[in-house]
């Protein structure tokens, strides 16, 4: 049980060996520690470790004074803070050997020899593993990312185009309303509409007209600039799926008596917030 | 250092190094369907302007007294008059008269839909009766528009004047 202690503790033989005992043995065996029940070896070998488990057997639980194992991840802390716990173990044993009246000068000389970490043998596994899983893991999170964005690009243009489509058939359908309809409105400019447009098209008819739905979307006419050659219509898409709507700007020959538009195309692709 | 740690250590390290990997294969394997997924978009693109610039054909150009069927019919014609790209499936619904033409380009999972309505592309007449056709001026025009659309391009500009005469001639017959 105490060899098993003192294999998870940590507690190596050389660690002991400094503060007397067994001191010259610089490579004692687990297997040459001593028996059970040598309470009184154990006591000599005044190491924190030792004493620890000493102290379990004795109590079968952890004493207010007994020093606490190594913990695992000690070889991360700086040297600092091991000097300092070294430290304050030292000051716990000194108030146990004042109740103990055991003289203060060798209870120094041998704390001060007692080391809980040689340098030669500090972790260094631990944390060099623990660097390069945290890189490893930062560089596949960082891949992930830039997929995700390029997915969401992709995406973001599979929009774009569906929404093209709707704009394309909205220009069409209302280019078409117009030739058929009220060609009177193709030399029109849309804010002459409500008073000159009249004349070819009731209130009523041009709201039709300027309003639509194409894909499941709905659509409104913002523009309408004729020109001696041209027309051009520009029509804003309401947001379906997304949160920005898209505006376009289609341009339509005008040619013929009477005058009619004709194939009206797209000229630019913008993105509108509502 | 301990076992522990040593043990600690080597299941941190390839635990790691298993999650890892695991994120970059998803990562190249979602790039390469990306990939894949853009080239179709791509070819659904520029098919979809391989089309338009069909219809851009100044021969297609239709006036008030041509009969919405015949450009209807044109437009048919310029579309289909070329084969769809390797990869895309091409699905033209004519629809009923009064209703917009519908060009379908299909590629795996990805589909763009165009609607064209032969009024917008100079206007049409409906409702043209078989008087009207007996009468000659309609069907010269839905000839001249099939003309057009089924000849090259460089024979368009003659097609299209022909067109015009012929819808000056229905205007003049009505």
């Amino acid at each position: 049980m105490i060899r098993t202690m003192a294999f998870l503790y940590g507690c190596s033989p050389h660690e002991g060996s400094h503060a007397g005992g067994i001191s010259r043995k610089r490579d004692l065996p687990y297997k040459e520690l001593p028996a059970r029940g040598d309470v009184r070896r154990w006591e000599r070998w005044r190491h924190p470790c030792f004493r620890a488990m000493v102290s379990i057997q004795r109590r079968g639980r952890w004493s207010r004074g007994a020093p606490r194992p190594r913990p695992l991840l000690l070889p991360l802390l700086r040297e600092s803070q091991v000097r300092q716990s070294q430290s304050r173990q030292s000051q716990v044993r000194q108030s146990q050997s004042r109740q103990s009246r055991i003289p203060q000068s060798r209870i120094r000389r041998r704390a001060s020899g007692t080391q809980l970490m040689p340098a030669g043998q500090a972790g260094f596994l631990l944390p060099v593993a623990f660097g390069v899983s945290l890189l490893l893991l930062l560089g596949s999170l960082s891949l992930q990312t830039v997929v995700l964005q390029a997915r969401l690009g992709l995406r973001l243009q599979e929009e774009r185009g569906l929404q093209e489509d709707a704009l394309a058939a909205a220009a069409q359908q209302l280019v078409a309303a117009i030739n058929r309809d009220h060609p009177c409105l193709l030399s029109l400019p849309l804010e002459r509409w409500s008073q000159e447009g009249l004349a070819c098209a009731s209130a009523g008819q041009q709201q039709a007209l300027t309003r639509g739905v194409s894909a499941e979307a709905r659509w409104q006419l913002v523009g309408w600039e004729p020109s001696a050659e041209r027309v051009q219509a520009v029509i804003d898409l309401e947001p379906a799926r997304t949160a920005v709507g898209r505006r376009g700007r289609f341009v339509a020959g005008l040619l013929g008596t009477p005058l009619r538009a004709q194939a009206p195309g797209l000229l630019a692709l913008s993105g509108v917030r509502p | 250092m301990t076992l522990l740690e040593v043990l600690l250590a080597g299941v941190l390290f390839f635990g790691s190094c298993s999650a890892s990997l695991l994120t970059w294969s998803r990562a190249v394997a979602v790039l390469e369907a990306d990939g894949r997924r853009a080239e179709r978009l791509e070819g659904l693109e520029a098919e979809l302007q391989a089309a338009e610039m069909r219809l851009r054909d100044p021969a297609l150009q239709a006036s008030p007294a041509v009969p919405c069927a015949a450009v209807r019919q044109a437009l048919v014609q310029a579309l289909e008059r070329e084969p769809a790209a390797a990869g895309v499936v091409r699905q033209i619904a004519t629809g009923e008269e009064g209703q917009p033409l519908r060009l379908q380009l299909v590629a795996s999972e990805l589909r763009r839909e165009r609607a064209y309505d032969p009024a917008a592309f100079g206007g049409c007449s409906y409702g043209s009766s078989p008087a009207d056709s007996a009468a000659g001026a309609p069907t010269a025009s839905a000839a001249a528009l099939s003309t057009a659309s089924a000849s090259a391009p460089s024979a368009a500009s003659s097609a299209s004047s022909t067109a015009a005469s012929s819808a000056t001639e229905s205007h003049a017959a009505l």
